[in-house]
């Protein structure tokens, strides 16, 4: 792969220099010895090679630049975050892959999905008597001189999928390549960078399309209130099966990410990340793979032979960010964050969801706070903040309608949302464990590796009698651990590891679900069927008010933590049945309670909501 | 460094090849032994038949640091080196004497092989990076894959096909390798060669892929693969499954992903210096040959020279050395683990604070807590040969109301245990059952009810107890405590009824239970005050306000290496423990006294657990008196209700095979003499040390591991003993005659409520003598004194061996009063163990 070298380097030999001449010919009246966006890999070297000529010339010059940034990354940084190139770097995702030329800069989202280790590299190598830099390629642009003059150095690679659940509405608009040309139209011309023209790729993203597979990313367009229950169910089936089967997927585009110059430990599994790095997809090198006729390879698969780089993308990481659910808020409106604006948008989103569930205003607060929850912290063995909520009352024709609606309005409200049944046949077939494959060496996902933040709906309203299988036994267990310790148990073969998980679980069943025991049972009393509607505007609101109010930081004064220990004596005193699990949850309603008006603290008015609450609750349930 | 080393002669290998040779000559294990270490080590290899040289680099490290450090830092490097001074020790050994030679001469194909084991520094899989390439390192792992073994060739001799010239040792690098250009110099063949397998050099060549151990995974983390090369002698030595210990080296390999072609996988980032060949200067190809533009790529993988089991699978010793990494047992601590749990040890009222430490998110019930410290220590366990299991752990059951934080209990304990399996509630099964879902009519609700299978009596033949309706599950075999959790049958604990009314649990189950606690909701503001106060602290992220005085992790250590003593009992203890006993049953069958239990033989067991697990937290070898004063006031708070001490559950059987071995072991032990009295010296009191018997027994019979005292011992009076062999059958009817015979005593005992279970030995032979008399089964005295000897030895045999039987009382204090000390044996009082089915 042809590389640019920038003018005028003093560095160059004589052939290189010829080279050198010849490219600038063809980049012709171009400013910049690199361009940012289209010859990234430019602007490394050319930074590497500033750095070597200003080291002192004794110095072990590519050791000391092993696992460290030689002022790249800040050139990156600057250009992105300065100079507001980032709005210009396109999303990579299964539409922009058709456009996206490789070694350009890409922005990538996704969940980590599986840990792959080290790689080693060849990372600095003498060209003559010049060091040069491989970092952040998979190729170099010129053969290796012998093992001494080069140098080893390592990055981590990660396994990355966009993240289970996501709905269609979080999507960015990436700049399209049209916008691209207008902003870069000058060095875009007449560069013909690598070997790949334009027709490979269309070929191979035409094999990419090739397999068959359904989207797990829900294409849903907002306020279309069909039922994907019936639909998704089947989807989620075969979420756990194979990987390879989803990188198959148009819409589901994995990405194989390496990261440099940071400890692993900076990336845990299920973290949501956004990269911005060097894309690099190279067809050529699929073809080498069936050529291992060593006796040292061929005996058991190595887990990049499953990668190969001609079918899964890979990116060069640069710089990374983990995302939070407000990075999933495409135009979101500039809210200030006003008690009396809260207290409207609260009202407009009571108001929406009593109407999903058919005019029954108590489930509607009950789901508010539920929507509101989250993971605040495990302390030992204690789940703070979690508030898994259990509709009954629902039978087959009421689910019909309200479970579809109140699906729907979870997927409106929220960037990531699972919804799966809990019938016999799914339990016995779905995979929800993940798993690692030691044959192929990969974590194979399950349904339950999920992102944090993630909202799983389950219907339990479709189970009739019948028989569980192992696997059908192995996936209720691990679906009620998850409920109620937020941890789903990873199996590895040899030994099971238990993963955090930061899951809101929303049950809908006929009578209580003893198979998932939630934190609350509300028996679901609608009172009419109503049409439910929302502008644009008012779904941008809401989102933006659950994903501000959910990560609100709780904080707490020592007046009213007195105030609340008494108000919790007295309760308990009236009700002995309330126990150490009752008051727990009281004290986690009444903080997402403050939560929902946008306050940090909790007051005597939203314990005396709560409690209110909670006895509307006992009343249904007698 | 050198880069050019293989080209030149590398000096400094050389004189690590000759220290280590002195070393191999020289090294005594122990400056008085009159052979050097390492010579006893090529007759275990002559005997073996293996051309593999074990060192132990503790032995390395005693002798000599520059060697030390060389072979440590630059192992590639002297590898080779290594082995060749390993061949001229073993050499020279032949020649100097006249013994079978492990190496013929006339055998081209064999070398020395040298294999390290017990490096210091154990490697975590994580921290293996390129800065570990070349130096000796050790690395703990699973295997989670191996690959079939399959032959490498070292060096191929390989015949030239234009002139047929052979060129000999043309050393193989990863990869089939034909010598450059042919040496005879009128031929210019560079590419057309012939094999000679007969003349080359194989050897046997395996690959796995290990994967880091649970334990050494940060959070949040995925556990990393390596893959590891095994050669020669080591392939097949660990299966997939096992933890196991590789010692080697780090080297970097190309990736296979990123290659052109397959010549130049030959570039393997060794950095030793290649050995000079011989023959010249065709070494073939190494791999300099530049490398295509898209070879950027390696991976590190892991050449082995040992492989230990680390799991205490019996087969993974380094030549029959056993080498002793049974985590439970003998757990390795390095100096600061030490230092830091000798200063928990050292807190003042550092009991209670480990007790306060458990679980602190659980406000309050102390009891619970220290009941849960005591299952996590454990007793002590003894096991027999046969695999009958004296259990050492402590089985404790919470019974509470709803919604009182029991499952916090049961999930905090599950966190801290390494393997610990956490079920609870309906939906809970055993793997590979399945279990019907079926909806309750009137609630709508849908259940998973595990399948018939499940349930109690049947599940128990599989060792596993399942009672859905009281919300457990659990497995019951020899070495799991078991902690469990269960919701009164009416919802709320009824106190007005006794245990049995509010728990749905089988008695044959309950009784298991060495612990059973209530957790009560009782209305008292003042602990109603605490527990709000926890909630809110707990919620306010207020971790540090709630800190126990030990972490978690301090107090993993503490447990682990609390559990690595095996505490005896003192004779005080002893004496304290008979007492309470005997005190605890006076008090238990004295009508009107309200007593919530009653003691049985069980629950002495329970009280010789109890009081080892408390000598343990105490960090003490040696069980005090005051460790089983604890433990019986331990025993008091706990309300433990026998319903039936003679329901047994079935849950194993004897298997009969070892059978008939280990009975002909119990014979030896038997005297020559008729002599009732020469049994007292093999008394134990109470019957705790079985293993050591154990071990005592198979020493004085020359089989096993030769325990010096226990042979001593033994050895000192059983001079003239002569083997007594009766059948398996005959064996097994007087055992279950002495059984029947003590469980009516006892039975008859605690129905009419006086004196102790058990009965004297000497009555119960004289029974025994009088039953089969009365059927006419002796023709004369000497058949009855051959009788007496027989039976005595069975129980002997079922008291240190089986462990069906148990000594409640060993008698020495009556048989001191009467000056009688030798006949103490006859004098001891037995009982059946409570573990003993009859069949």
């Amino acid at each position: 792969m042809t590389t640019l070298i920038p003018i005028g380097s003093h560095l160059l030999r004589p052939i290189e220099r010829e080279r050198e001449r010849e490219r600038e010919r063809e980049r012709e009246m171009v400013g910049l010895a690199y361009d940012f966006l289209l010859n990234p890999l430019g602007a490394v070297r050319l930074a590497f090679e500033k750095a070597v000529a200003s080291s002192p010339p004794d110095a072990d010059l590519a050791a000391a630049f092993r696992g460290k940034d030689w002022g790249a990354v800040d050139l990156f940084r600057d250009f992105l975050f300065e100079q507001g190139g980032l709005s210009q770097v396109p999303i990579l995702d299964a539409s922009t892959i058709r456009w996206v030329q490789p070694n350009t800069l890409v922005r990538f989202r996704g969940m980590v999905q599986d840990m792959l280790g080290n790689e080693l590299y060849v990372g600095a190598y003498k060209n003559g008597s010049t060091w040069r830099t491989n970092k952040f390629t998979d190729v170099a642009p010129s053969p290796m001189p012998p093992a001494f003059e080069t140098q080893l150095w390592e990055r981590h690679l990660f396994y990355c999928v966009p993240v289970p659940g996501q709905n269609s509405w979080t999507m960015e608009p990436s700049p399209s390549p049209g916008a691209r040309n207008m902003s870069s139209s000058t060095s875009q011309h007449g560069v013909k960078r690598g070997r790949t023209t334009e027709d490979d790729m269309d070929l191979n993203v035409v094999s990419y399309n090739g397999d068959e597979g359904s989207s797990n990313t829900k294409k849903q367009k907002e306020g279309e209130s069909t039922c994907q229950s019936s639909s998704s169910s089947e989807d989620l089936v075969n979420h756990g099966g194979d990987l390879e089967l989803k990188n198959g997927d148009s819409s589901c585009l994995s990405c194989l990410v390496k990261i440099y110059d940071m400890p692993e430990s900076h990336l845990k599994l299920n973290d949501v990340f956004e990269f911005i790095g060097i894309y690099t997809f190279d067809p050529e090198l699929a073809g080498h793979k069936d050529n291992s006729d060593d006796l040292m390879y061929d005996l058991f698969e190595d887990p990049m032979a499953h990668l190969p780089p001609s079918k899964v993308p890979r990116l060069h990481c640069l710089i990374c960010r983990k995302l939070v659910i407000q990075d999933f808020l495409p135009n979101s409106p500039v809210i200030e964050p006003l008690p009396n604006m809260i207290r409207k948008i609260r009202e407009s989103l009571l108001l929406h969801l009593s109407a999903v569930l058919g005019n029954d205003e108590v489930a509607a607060q009950y789901l508010l706070l539920h929507l509101l929850s989250r993971i605040r912290a495990q302390v030992d063995v204690i789940t703070v903040g979690k508030l898994s909520l259990n509709l009954t009352g629902f039978t087959r024709e009421s689910a019909s309608i309200f479970g579809c609606q109140l699906t729907n309005a979870v997927e409106e409200l929220l960037p990531f949302a699972h919804a799966i049944p809990l019938t016999i046949e799914y339990l016995n077939n779905a995979t929800l464990q993940p798993r690692k494959d030691n044959k192929t060496g990969r974590l194979v996902a399950g349904v339950l590796q999920l992102a944090q933040g993630t909202h799983l709906t389950i219907d339990e309203t479709r189970m009739q009698n019948g028989t569980l299988t192992s696997n059908g036994v192995v996936n209720a267990r691990l679906l009620k651990h998850l409920l109620e310790w937020q941890k789903v148990e990873y199996d590895f073969e040899y030994y099971k590891l238990e993963m955090a998980a930061d899951v809101q679980l929303l049950i809908i069943s006929e009578g209580k679900s003893s198979i998932l025991p939630a934190d609350l049972v509300l028996p679901f009393c609608p009172k009419s069927v109503a049409p439910v509607n929302a502008t644009s505007e008012q779904l941008q609101a809401w989102r933006w008010y659950l994903a501000t109010m959910r990560s609100l930081q709780h904080s707490s004064e020592p007046e009213t933590s007195q105030i609340l220990q008494d108000e919790m004596v007295a309760a308990m005193q009236e009700d002995r049945s309330l126990g150490y699990a009752g008051l727990t949850r009281w004290l986690t309603m009444a903080e997402l309670m403050s939560a929902s008006f946008g306050e940090k603290c909790v007051t005597l008015e939203h314990w005396q909501m709560i409690k209110e609450l909670e006895r509307l609750r006992k009343e249904r349930l007698r | 460094m050198d880069a050019f080393g293989g080209f030149f002669v590398d000096e400094k290998a050389i004189r690590v090849e000759n220290i280590f040779l002195e070393f191999l000559k020289r090294f005594k294990h122990d400056p008085n032994a009159v052979e050097p270490f390492y010579e006893a080590e090529i007759e275990a290899m002559r005997h073996k038949e293996s051309t593999t040289m074990y060192v132990d680099f503790s032995h390395v490290m005693r002798f000599n640091d520059v060697l030390q450090k060389a072979i440590s830092e630059e192992y590639l490097r002297f590898e080779p080196y290594l082995r060749n001074a390993c061949m001229r020790f073993v050499m020279e050994q032949k020649s100097g004497e006249n013994r079978q030679p492990i190496i013929a001469d006339d055998n081209p194909n064999r070398d020395i092989n040298v294999a390290f084991y017990n490096i210091p520094l154990l490697k975590r899989l994580r921290d293996l990076t390129t800065s570990e390439i070349g130096k000796l390192t050790s690395v703990m792992g699973v295997v989670t894959r191996t690959s079939e073994v399959r032959p490498e060739l070292l060096q191929g001799t390989f015949k030239c096909l234009e002139c047929g010239g052979v060129i000999k040792n043309v050393e193989q690098q990863y990869k089939y390798t034909e010598p450059i250009i042919c040496m005879n110099a009128t031929c210019a063949n560079r590419n057309k060669w012939a094999l000679l397998r007969q003349e080359s050099k194989f050897t046997d060549w395996q690959r796995l892929r290990m994967q880091e151990t649970s334990k050494e995974i940060p959070a949040g983390s995925l556990p990393r693969s390596l893959d590891v090369i095994l050669r020669h002698e080591i392939v097949e030595k660990a299966r997939a499954g096992d933890t196991v210990i590789f010692t080697g080296t780090l080297v970097a390999v190309p990736d296979i992903m990123a290659l052109t072609s397959p010549g130049e996988r030959a570039e393997c980032r060794r950095e030793a210096p290649q050995r000079q060949n011989v023959s010249g200067g065709h070494g073939g190809v190494r791999g300099l040959k530049a490398l295509g533009v898209r070879d950027l790529s390696y991976r590190l993988a892991f050449i082995a020279n040992s492989v230990q089991i680390a799991d205490g699978r019996g087969d993974g010793d380094i030549r029959d050395r056993k080498i002793d990494v049974d985590d439970s047992d003998k757990q390795e601590f390095t100096q600061e683990e030490e230092d830091e749990v000798m200063r928990m040890r050292n807190t003042p009222d550092f009991f209670n604070k480990l007790v306060d430490s458990i679980c602190p998110t659980v406000f309050g019930h102390q009891e619970i807590k220290r009941a849960v410290l005591l299952m996590l220590l454990g007793g002590v366990h003894k096991l027999t040969h046969e695999g009958i299991n004296l259990r050492g752990d402590i089985n404790v059951c919470i019974v509470g109301d709803p919604s009182c934080a029991k499952s916090q209990f049961l999930k905090y304990t599950s966190n801290l245990v390494p393997r610990s399996v956490y079920t609870s509630g309906k939906s809970s099964s055993a793997a590979g059952l399945t279990a019907t879902v079926a909806k309750e009519p009137e609630t709508g609700e849908f259940c998973i009810e595990a399948g018939a299978l499940m349930l109690a009596d049947n599940a128990m033949e599989q060792q596993t107890i399942s009672i859905t309706k009281a919300g457990i599950q659990a497995t019951l075999n020899a070495r799991t405590s078991i902690l469990a959790a269960a919701n009164p049958t009416g919802g709320r604990y009824d106190k007005s009824k006794p245990l049995k009314y509010n728990v749905a649990l089988p008695p044959a189950i309950l009784s298991r239970f060495d612990l059973v606690y209530i957790m009560i909701d009782e209305p008292d503001e003042n602990i109603d005050y605490h527990i709000a106060h926890h909630i809110v602290r707990v919620h306010q992220k207020r971790e540090d306000a709630l800190a126990p005085a030990f972490t978690t992790a301090e107090l993993k250590r503490y447990i682990a290496y609390a559990k690595s003593l095996k505490p005896q009992l003192s004779s005080e203890a002893k004496n304290v423990l008979v007492e309470s006993y005997v005190a605890l049953r006076r008090g238990d069958s004295t009508p009107g006294t309200r007593v919530a239990y009653r003691m049985t033989v069980r629950q002495l067991e329970a009280l010789i657990r109890l009081s080892e697990a408390i000598a343990r937290s105490h960090l003490e070898n040696v069980v005090l008196p005051a460790h089983v004063r604890m433990a019986v006031r331990l025993l008091k708070t706990s309300i433990i209700r026998q319903e039936d001490i003679f329901r047994y559950p079935q849950n194993f059987k004897v298997v009969s095979s070892g059978f008939l071995k280990c009975f002909v072991y119990s014979y030896s032990v038997e005297s020559s003499e008729i002599d009732l009295s020469d049994f007292q010296d093999h008394e134990d009191g109470v019957a705790v040390n079985v293993p050591d018997q154990d071990a005592a027994e198979l020493a004085s019979d020359g089989i096993g591991p030769a325990t010096e005292n226990g042979g001593n011992e033994q050895g000192s009076e059983s001079h003239q003993k002569k083997k007594l062999v009766i059948t398996e059958e005959h064996f097994q009817r007087v055992t279950q005659a002495l059984v029947m015979r003590l469980r009516q005593h006892e039975e008859a005992v605690a129905q009419d409520g006086s004196g102790l279970a058990g009965m004297k030995q000497g009555d119960l032979i004289i029974w025994y003598v009088e039953q089969q008399n009365a059927v006419g089964a002796y023709g004369n005295t000497d058949e009855v004194r051959e009788e007496v000897k027989c039976i005595k030895a069975i129980i002997e045999r079922l008291i240190q061996r089986e462990g069906h039987l148990i000594v409640i009382d060993d008698g020495t204090s009556s048989a001191a009063s009467d000056g009688q000390a030798r006949r103490s044996s006859e004098n001891r009082i037995l009982a059946v163990a409570p573990n003993y089915i009859v069949e």
